[in-house]
């Protein structure tokens, strides 16, 4: 008892950070569950962990596997011909395509047609790096740290609308009840330092409020949700800026009048924990008005970084700034940010699937291989997973809704992520689509595996996260990706 | 799974050099530390008190050694390879280092304590025996808590700490009780008292005032998942909760003030449809069901029913018994199905709240497009489908049916299956049902009703007569605007050859000299029955002889049944022969010269019947001109190009035909239109879609297709007509207008009275059966003829605004005014037409006043609710309690809220939570009595402050030796905030306010929205731990340095500061209190903190002020206001 007693107090005297005496956390930990049977984390690993920080990049609206990281060029050899019509048997015939799919029971919603006319890939590609990886030809600066990436190709998930987002991040179709995100659970798992940064962070989205579930907390409790901070320092954070009625100096006299009356009452109320905890979250609002706008602050960097970036192109400029902050702040100590380079849906490409992805790429290949060479030249790679991803692919077929002849469908049934950094093998690919891009292979991957792996990294084993009354389903459970670590 | 393999190739080798690694001896006492704890965790739910699987007991080292030869067996099946022998069967396996524990304390014989207890008779766990009250000596009767609590502490040898200062006390009951602080005024007269008798006068008054209602409501709503609507948010897109769940809401509030009873408050919130279904006062009890509600997916709905229903009232965690018996309580994997039976038939219902318009209907599962939130209605839960199945499934995925498992029953645990009564069907009451049926719809539909006859009356006496004058020159202008009109046309004709009948081309027969014959054989009919309709449109421009035929022999020139036109007399065959007979007249020389001409084939009785309207352009409308039976004489295209349909126009006659389509039911129908491009103008149409010149024929006629006749004259003259007629409606088309409404207003009135009537008749038991019929008749009627009438009055209406929009000057708003209007009159056109056609074919009953929900309810709800609430019901008024402790302690008894099962914690006080279940449940489940028996203890009025030797024995205090303090939630801080400055309205109920305004207007936090989306809660609630909708059986209570930093940066601390100072500055009596520092610090210190400053911190306050500059009172407030002892409750 004494010891836990013990503990909540020093927590409660430190923890006042961002989410910082996290109830939730201290309650289960406290009473709800008995020691024994409690997997509840006190903010220690479970593993050695591999990585202290995770920057998790998502690609909202799906982009195509294809065109990007796992080129077929099996589709040109085939274009205009249905899939009966190649030598490899027809993907819609596998019962993975069966077994895949999710509806209500009884009730099929949402069915989208399958697209039969296979559809040429719409860029070129080549093979770079000692293993010689294929990429598309988007790409030419990532494909310059190709020998740093992990590529996983045999990703699936199963809602094949943009709900998929949420899924992605919180491992649940749309059709059942949401689940806290993948951050959330490593804010949960791995508790609060003593810092006055939030521990997960969100850049730039969710800018839709229905995929706000993908940095959610459910009933974990909003202290363990992700912030969102604005990198426009005037407003990164809420209230976070001196009241225009007030100058500074008339704040500094009312913060130390409120200290001096806490103390008397705290000599009135020796080792009152609560009113100790308020005093030390009183100075460290005071350093937290300066530190957040601090992390966010741009202008710090050398112009040789910001142009690495690419804060100097009008079309990386915010993705480039995003992920620069991403960097800053892990350097800084948060765990985990969430960074959305663009807004809900930007690389849906129903149509002109060329003319949007060849921009979109263009807009996150300089940004993006701007941190990983930051990363690595800081050292930072060597405690930071990156991890890049989308929500579901594209179809290998053409999409002919409405008449279309120049794009892709959603494509829950295979699609490619990539991750590198600490823990995680270098210039190497995972798994694999069929020759068609169609089915994700082998021991493909649901998005729970995605959130295993990130886990392990940070030292959590993700089957022991459990909060009491609160049954996990198998799907919620996933697997890391073994094969990909060091 | 390969990985699965993989992994336990990996554990065998592991377990393999770990137990080469440790080499130590296992000892009896590491079997309570090291193994015991894993068998309790992972074998107990099926080798324990619980369930003995394969007969076999390990919750005792004797048991275990004497059942599987010496824990071998244990050993052998823990690291077993083969997953379908591995134990456990579910999750993931042992751990290396804990198989390797087991088989060092297996080969040192697998030594446990002696005399060691097995797991207790899972029935006999203290939560599953109802509650009795403790053994109190009389003396102490009226002190029973204290009484108990002060024996606990006796027995650890702690002293409790003293009784805090007054207006502490009174501060603690006032934000307890009614979540604001006391005034100066009211702390002033309660510190003058020392007796005690007025604290009890005040927790009496606190009870009964109102916003004690608005406080507690709030905590029960944490509990019953209280949240408005949510899904999509940004779309208006409702999925879940509704958006009439404040009425809910406000129920929580008036029921609680009403003190309704704990167990009749659970019973309307489950079956309120049910228990009161007379009653719809309480029928917004059971928002706590609609509250679940998820439209993508029935079976979420049910999900949450099940789960939440299961921690919320009886402390049990069914959601576990999702995918698999319970590890811990007696709830078997079926037990969750049962539970869900008594919810499966539930759907929602939209009914009519007194005094508004009727909502629309509740929209089931709607997977594409969009459910807004509506504002009209009550959202409200009946029993729609009695047969509903409730499906056993595994895996907790829906998907995973299992067939042909038994049918799943409503039922809850076998160790409370004696509380459930039989389930047995209610009867409703009509207003149960048929929610239209209720007094206060018919009061308001018939309020509405007279209103609106009332506004049509007021309308017709406001319009002005019509001008008589200025109508005859209207009409005459109208008359030689037709004359003028109809001699172009007359021109035309002469000069050309007249004008289209439907669409661009028309069929012209020209035989002012020969005589033209044209035939059709109709391959295209396959079959001709019953029913089967031609229709044609004729116009004859030079009158003489035209007739259409079906042929009875075409070579041998014989007729079968025909309709001819000739010089002012229509002819045909009389029914059964070949005589002509006269079938009717038209009146060429006056303009009658259009035709449609319609026959309706019955072959059975070789007969046809035939309509003739005149359709002509000068007049309209649509006169009959005949019904008429005529002869077919076996006429039948079918399989023979014998028997075609002809077209005859005779010398000295031109006609035009149009628009020919011959129609079998359900079969063929073929339309000739003339149109382009198989007709081009000009083209005689021999040859072109069967159509075959005949042999009696004679040269030069001519049977061509002609273009319309569309000249600018004719157009002009078309308009200055159209003009004309616009004129003269002017003049009589408001007075028409405003008469058609009254006529139709009253005709409503009149049916709604009938309706009701007939409604009241029909639907009363003591009612006489006979003439019911006779009775819907006439209501059937009325409402068919007040539909016609409001339709026509609707048209006439719009013409009105047509009309008006006509005259508007500027360009573009009168086109766009004149499209709206336009389409209006189209569609009353249509309603009229539809209202006619529906009064021809009257339906047998009429439209009730609302939907019609079965007449029955399963009764399964209510038998739930009385289960739950029953007296020997172990769970139920012990959770309550615990939860009512909670809020007043912050700690509660039992410290698992949800869980009180065997995986819960067992309660700090057993008796003195059994002591206040039993109170709870004797009193009436009076909340207010275990309030008051609470509030009046010695325990809840200790004070706070620390004491170090008790901290060393308790530091957690569990045996409650003094106060613990709390931190005010969310709405408390937002609420005391407002009310320190005077400006917080406690009016009550309504609608839930957006949370954008919640720092910028001043209700009750509790009618600010909650939601689990992003600004589901409002921007000092989300830093101050707002409650989660989803789950929040006690409220997470954080420190944050944001807090700090809203409560001095935001402007919404700003305006209070300010408001505050002026407050005080007018509680000040005198002048010279006013410009003194050391009396506004003192009144500050009462406001803000509810007590007054140590000579210390006056001089400190004063100090700051002298020093501050000009605003200094507002920042002294600031100050006040982020003083840990405001948001704190000591």
């Amino acid at each position: 008892m004494s010891s836990i007693k013990n503990r909540r107090e020093f927590l409660s005297n430190l923890g006042m950070g961002f989410g910082g005496l996290a109830a939730g956390a201290m309650l289960a930990e406290d009473g709800l569950v008995k020691a024994s049977e409690s997997h509840v984390p006190n903010g220690s690993h479970h593993h050695r962990p591999r990585a202290k920080s995770v920057i998790w990049v998502f690609l909202s609206g799906g982009y195509s596997h294809l065109e990007t990281f796992d080129p077929k060029p099996a589709l040109n050899k085939y274009a205009g011909k249905t899939y009966s019509q190649t030598p490899y048997p027809n993907p819609v015939d596998s019962p993975l395509h069966e077994k895949r799919f999710r509806s209500v029971a009884s009730q099929e919603i949402n069915v989208r047609d399958v697209y039969p006319i296979i559809y040429p890939m719409q860029v070129g590609h080549d093979y770079y790096g000692q293993d010689k990886i294929g990429i598309t030809d988007w790409w030419p600066h990532f494909s310059s740290v190709v020998d740093d990436v992990c590529f996983v190709r045999n990703m699936w998930t199963t809602d094949n609308d943009h709900a998929a987002e949420n899924q992605i991040h919180t491992g649940r179709h749309r059709l059942d009840e949401v689940q806290p995100s993948v951050g959330a659970w490593a804010h949960y798992g791995l508790g609060s330092l003593n810092e006055n940064l939030p521990k997960f962070v969100v850049l730039g989205g969710p800018t839709r409020t229905n995929t706000r579930d993908s940095i959610g907390s459910y009933y974990l409790g909003p202290a363990h949700a992700g912030v969102p901070l604005s990198i426009d320092k005037a407003r990164s954070l809420p209230f976070g800026v001196r009241n225009e009625k007030q100058s500074a100096a008339e704040q500094f006299h009312e913060f130390k009048l409120a200290r001096e009356l806490n103390e008397l009452t705290l000599a009135q109320r020796p080792g009152d924990p609560q009113l100790e905890a308020r005093m030390k979250s009183y100075e460290l609002a005071f350093s937290m008005q300066a530190s957040v706008p601090e992390a966010v602050e741009l202008t710090e960097e050398t112009e040789e970084t910001t142009q690495l970036y690419g804060l100097d192109q009008d079309n990386t400029r915010v993705a480039g700034q995003r992920l620069l902050t991403a960097r800053r702040l892990v350097e800084r100590g948060v765990r985990f940010v969430q960074v959305f380079p663009s807004a809900y849906g930007t690389w849906d490409s129903h149509r002109d699937l060329k003319k949007k992805h060849s921009a979109l790429c263009a807009t996150i290949d300089k940004p993006i291989t701007g941190l990983i060479k930051d990363l690595k030249r800081r050292g930072l790679m060597e405690e930071t997973v990156v991890v890049f991803c989308t929500e579901f692919g594209r179809t290998p077929g053409l999409e002919q809704r409405s008449g279309g002849t120049t794009g892709r469908d959603h494509h829950p049934n295979g699609f490619t992520i990539w991750m590198a950094g600490a823990g995680l093998k270098r210039g190497y690919v995972h798994g694999a689509t069929d020759e068609l891009g169609y089915h994700a292979l082998g021991d493909a991957h649901y998005v729970t595996d995605l959130h295993a792996t990130v886990l392990h990294l940070l030292g959590l084993d993700n089957r022991r996260l459990v909060v009491p009354g609160r049954k996990r389903l198998d799907i919620d459970n996933g697997l890391p990706i073994y094969d990909i670590f060091t | 799974m390969s990985l699965g393999i993989q992994k336990n190739q990996m554990l065998s080798f592991a377990v393999l050099a770990v137990a080469m690694a440790v080499n130590c001896t296992v000892q009896s006492q590491d079997y309570l530390t090291e193994i015991k704890p894993v068998l309790k965790a992972r074998c107990y739910a099926c080798h324990g008190a619980l369930k003995q699987e394969a007969g076999l007991r390990l919750d005792t080292g004797a048991a275990l050694r004497q059942a599987t030869n010496s824990g071998a067996l244990v050993l052998e099946r823990i690291s077993a390879k083969d997953e379908g022998l591995r134990m456990p069967p579910i999750g993931e396996p042992l751990t290396v280092e804990e198989i390797v524990l087991f088989e060092q304390w297996i080969a040192a014989g697998a030594a446990t304590p002696q005399n060691e207890a097995p797991e207790a008779d899972p029935a006999k766990h203290w939560a599953f025996v109802p509650p009795t009250t403790p053994s109190i000596p009389r003396r102490h009767e009226s002190r029973a808590i204290d009484f108990l609590i002060e024996r606990q502490l006796r027995a650890e040898k702690i002293d409790a700490v003293d009784v805090a200062t007054a207006p502490q006390r009174l501060r603690r009951v006032y934000l307890d009780l009614i979540g604001v602080p006391p005034t100066p005024k009211e702390l002033t007269s309660f510190a003058d008292d020392a007796s005690g008798i007025q604290y009890g006068g005040v927790i009496d008054r606190l009870l009964a005032d109102s916003r004690y209602g608005q406080r507690w409501a709030r905590h029960w709503m944490d509990i019953w998942r209280y949240s408005d609507w949510y899904g999509r948010r940004n779309q208006n897109d409702v999925r879940n909760s509704s958006a009439q769940i404040w009425m809910w809401r406000d129920w929580i509030v008036d029921s609680l003030n009403s003190n309704s009873g704990y167990d009749v408050m659970v019973q309307q919130m489950l079956a309120a449809d049910e228990i009161s279904s007379l009653d719809d006062s309480q029928w917004p009890a059971t928002g706590y069901l609609v509250r679940n509600y998820y439209s993508l997916n029935p079976n979420e709905w049910m999900r949450h029913n099940v789960e939440y229903t299961g921690k919320a009232f009886l402390g049990l965690t069914f959601n576990c018994a999702h995918c698999h018996d319970h590890k811990y309580d007696p709830i078997e994997h079926d037990d969750y199905f049962r539970l869900r039976a008594f919810f499966e038939p539930m759907s929602i219902r939209m009914d009519q709240v007194a005094g508004e318009p009727r909502p629309d209907e509740f929209v089931e599962y709607l997977y594409s497009g969009s459910r807004k939130p509506s504002l009209l209605g009550m959202a409200r839960v009946f029993d729609k489908n009695h047969d509903a199945v409730t499906h056993f499934y595994t895996g907790g995925d829906e998907r995973n049916r299992v067939a042909n498992h038994k049918t799943i029953e409503p039922g809850v645990p076998k160790f409370l299956e004696h509380l459930l009564p039989e389930v047995k069907q209610r009867e409703l009451p009509t207003e149960g049902w048929y929610p239209g049926a209720r007094k206060s719809v018919h009061e308001y539909e018939i309020a509405q009703a007279a209103e609106a006859l009332a506004i049509a009356k007021a309308a017709l006496v406001k319009v002005p007569d019509v001008d008589a004058a200025a109508l005859r020159d209207a009409e005459d202008l109208q008359t030689v605007a037709r004359i003028k009109l109809e001699g172009a046309i007359k021109q035309a004709k002469k000069e050309t050859q007249g004008g289209a009948l439907e669409g661009r081309f028309s069929l012209l027969l020209d035989a002012m000299k020969g005589r033209r014959v044209l035939s059709n054989h109709l391959p295209e009919i396959q079959e001709l029955v019953d029913g089967t309709f031609i229709s044609f449109q004729l116009q004859i421009l030079d009158d003489g002889q035209v007739n259409f035929q079906l042929v009875r022999d075409n070579k041998g020139s014989l007729t079968a049944g025909y309709v001819g036109f000739e010089n002012g007399v229509i002819y045909s065959y009389v029914p059964g022969g070949f005589s002509r007979f006269v079938v009717g007249k038209y009146d060429f020389a006056n303009g009658e010269s259009q035709f449609e001409v319609k026959l309706r084939l019955h072959p059975a009785t070789d007969s046809a019947e035939l309509t003739i309207d005149v359709l002509n352009i000068l007049t309209p409308g649509t006169r009959e001109l005949d019904t008429v039976t005529m002869a077919t004489n076996g006429w039948n295209p079918v399989g023979t190009a014998n028997k075609p349909i002809l077209l005859d126009c005779r010398p000295g006659t031109r006609a035009v035909f149009d628009d020919i389509r011959i129609a079998v039911p359900s079969k063929t129908e073929l339309t000739f239109d003339f149109e382009g491009p198989r007709y081009s103008e000009g083209e005689d149409i021999d040859g072109i879609d069967n159509w075959k010149v005949g042999l009696s024929s004679i040269a030069p006629a001519t049977s061509r297709t002609f273009e319309v006749l569309d000249s600018d004259l004719i157009r002009k003259l078309r308009q200055a007509v159209g003009g004309a007629n616009d004129a003269v409606a002017q003049l009589t088309l408001t007075r028409d207008a405003a008469i058609a409404a009254v006529a139709a207003a009253e005709a409503k009135a009149l049916t709604l009275e009938a309706v009701i009537s007939a409604d009241l008749l029909r639907y009363n038991k003591d009612a006489p059966k006979e003439g019911v019929q006779e009775v819907l008749n006439a209501v059937v009627s009325k409402s068919l003829k007040s539909d016609v009438l409001g339709a026509t009055a609707e048209l006439l209406a719009s013409r009105v605004v047509l009309v008006e929009a006509k005259t508007i000057g500027d360009e573009s708003q009168r086109k766009s005014a004149v499209t709206a209007a336009e389409t209006r009159v189209t569609k009353a056109d249509a309603a009229v037409v539809a209202a006619h056609k529906a009064a021809a074919n009257p339906p047998t009953d009429y439209q009730p006043l609302s939907v019609q929900t079965a007449r029955t309810s399963t009764g399964r709800r209510s038998a739930l609710a009385s289960m739950l609430t029953h007296r020997n019901n172990p769970l139920t008024a012990r959770v309550a309690v615990n939860h009512i402790w909670l809020r007043h302690f912050h700690v509660p008894l039992v410290e698992t809220v949800f869980d009180f099962g065997r995986n819960g914690k067992p309660p700090t006080h057993p008796e003195v939570l059994d002591y206040l279940a039993v109170e709870l449940m004797d009193s009436g489940w009076n909340m207010k009595h275990i309030h008051r028996l609470i509030l009046m203890s010695d325990a809840y009025q200790r004070g706070t402050q620390g004491n170090v030797r008790n901290q060393k024995v308790d530091p957690d205090n569990r045996w409650l030796w003094r106060m613990n303090p709390g931190r005010m939630e969310a709405e408390v801080v937002r609420d005391s905030l407002l009310y320190i400055a005077s400006d917080l309205d406690m009016s009550q109920g309504g609608r839930s306010l957006e949370n954008t305004k919640a720092l910028t207007t001043n209700r009750r936090s509790l009618y600010y929205e909650t939601y689990p989306e992003a600004g589901g809660a409002n921007p000092l609630g989300e830093l101050f731990d707002a409650p989660n909708p989803f789950e929040c059986y006690r409220r997470t209570s954080t420190i944050v340095p944001q807090q700090a930093l809203a409560l001095n940066n935001s402007d919404f601390v700003h305006q209070v500061a300010d408001k505050t100072v002026l407050r005080i500055e007018k509680m000040l009596d005198s002048p010279s209190d006013t410009q003194h520092d050391g009396a506004f610090v003192q009144m500050a210190f009462m406001v803000v903190l509810s007590r007054l400053p140590s000579a210390v911190e006056l001089g400190k306050c004063e100090s700051f002020l002298s020093s501050y500059g000009d605003n200094g009172r507002a920042g002294l407030i600031r100050v006040l206001i982020n003083h840990s002892d405001f948001v704190s409750i000591q």
